[in-house]
């Protein structure tokens, strides 16, 4: 009973916050509404992408970076879409507008920052490599969500400062896990706070649900797969010690995700050596970006 | 001469001390290269270490130990982080191999 009194209470708190937190960039938006109306053509999103200077170089760059190895080079942002898919192309400016919106915001956090950048690129690559596994057919999807499901974590220590430092107190003298911590002192969590950034930003539903829901998929309904994704990505990088989270512990893997994904057990040891290898691979080529 | 452990013996090392077995017995002569062969033989008296000459080459050995030092911090730090959930099957799955990667790693 006080526990779902100290939840009201915390999330109102953060909800009348709401307004103070980052907007999308206007032009992610943009794209993101070219995206989703189905009459609009490349050359449509094309011009939305090419008003933006720094966007339109970025984009270039990754599409002719190492990572997506096309054998010829890249030069219009048409052609680049035609190639990547309208849904590729919005993921890849979303996540790489979302990592430039909040990176160098705190000097004084920079390692912290970095260490969990890793580990969402981390928790990224080990959803595609399960999606890839389970077959699931939009992987692109899945490391877009592997990316973002700790985006509450970064608006709390940027935005409630005071929060994170009471939450970060509690982890070093506990050694807990920070959703245990976070549920202890403040009555939210960092996935409360993902899911209402995620939904002041529009993202699709299945993005909030699997955003919201990583520590618990079970309760993502209609979702439960691509949130069972996300949290298992989770528990192998933290296994990893790929990037840091800001806790040290590891969280019970949650039985019906388990049972949902239908995995083997001897497929974990393979699985697992994908994800250290393709992250290594990317890592490298992330930093560039 | 340095002392080397059987266990990390490199073909071709010379004898630098006659081995005795623990009744007295010669097993092998000073000067005389060790090989798999005699290696197993020496084991199977008993023997762990031997005196063979040169050089104190050391930075093998220890670093090697070193390593199986930090090796044990790991598998000790990452058991102490997988203590709540152990007794998920999964989760003592994905320690090992977790463990087993790192040992990867370091060697």
């Amino acid at each position: 009973m006080k526990k779902s009194k100290n939840k009201h209470v915390g999330l109102s708190r953060i909800i009348r916050r709401i307004d103070d937190l980052p907007t999308l960039p206007s032009v992610i938006i943009r794209i993101t509404e070219q995206v989703n109306n189905p009459r609009s053509s490349a050359k449509d999103l094309a011009g939305v992408i090419i008003d933006d200077q720094v966007l339109t170089a970025r984009l270039l760059k990754l599409v002719n970076s190492s990572f997506y190895g096309f054998p010829q080079k890249i030069s219009t942002v048409t052609d680049a879409i035609v190639l990547l898919g309208f849904d590729a192309i919005r993921n890849l400016l979303l996540t790489t507008s979302i990592f430039n919106m909040f990176t160098g915001m705190n000097k004084k956090k920079k390692t912290w920052q970095e260490k969990f950048w890793d580990h969402s690129l981390g928790c990224a690559v080990g959803a595609k490599v399960i999606g890839n596994h389970i077959r699931y057919d939009k992987v692109e999807e899945l490391f877009v969500s592997g990316l973002l499901h700790d985006i509450g974590k970064i608006v709390e220590m940027l935005f409630f400062s005071e929060d994170f430092e009471k939450v970060a107190s509690i982890i070093k003298e506990k050694n807990t896990l920070m959703k245990s911590a976070e549920d202890e002192v403040l009555g939210y969590t960092h996935a409360d706070l993902g899911k209402l950034l995620a939904e002041k930003w529009n993202l699709p539903q299945k993005l909030v649900n699997a955003i919201e829901f990583h520590h618990e998929p079970d309760n993502a309904g209609r979702f439960i797969q691509e949130a069972a994704v996300v949290h298992l990505s989770d528990i192998i990088c933290r296994a990893l010690d790929i990037g840091s989270g800001g806790d040290n512990k590891m969280p019970f893997l949650n039985k019906i995700a388990w049972e949902t994904l239908q995995i083997k057990l001897s497929a974990i040891e393979p699985i697992m050596e994908k994800i250290k290898l393709e992250f290594e691979d990317i890592s490298k080529f992330a930093n560039s970006i | 001469m340095i002392t080397v452990d059987l266990e990390e013996y490199k073909p071709g090392m010379i004898l630098a001390e006659s081995v005795y077995s623990r009744q007295d017995v010669l097993l092998l002569k000073e000067g005389s290269e060790l090989t798999e062969r005699k290696v197993w033989i020496l084991k199977s008296w008993g023997i762990s270490k031997v005196s063979v000459a040169g050089e104190q080459i050391e930075d093998i050995n220890p670093g090697k130990r070193k390593e199986s030092k930090a090796m044990e911090t790991i598998k000790k730090e990452l058991k102490e982080k997988f203590s709540d959930v152990l007794e998920d099957p999964v989760m003592e799955k994905i320690m090992n191999v977790a463990c087993k990667q790192i040992e990867k790693d370091i060697s």
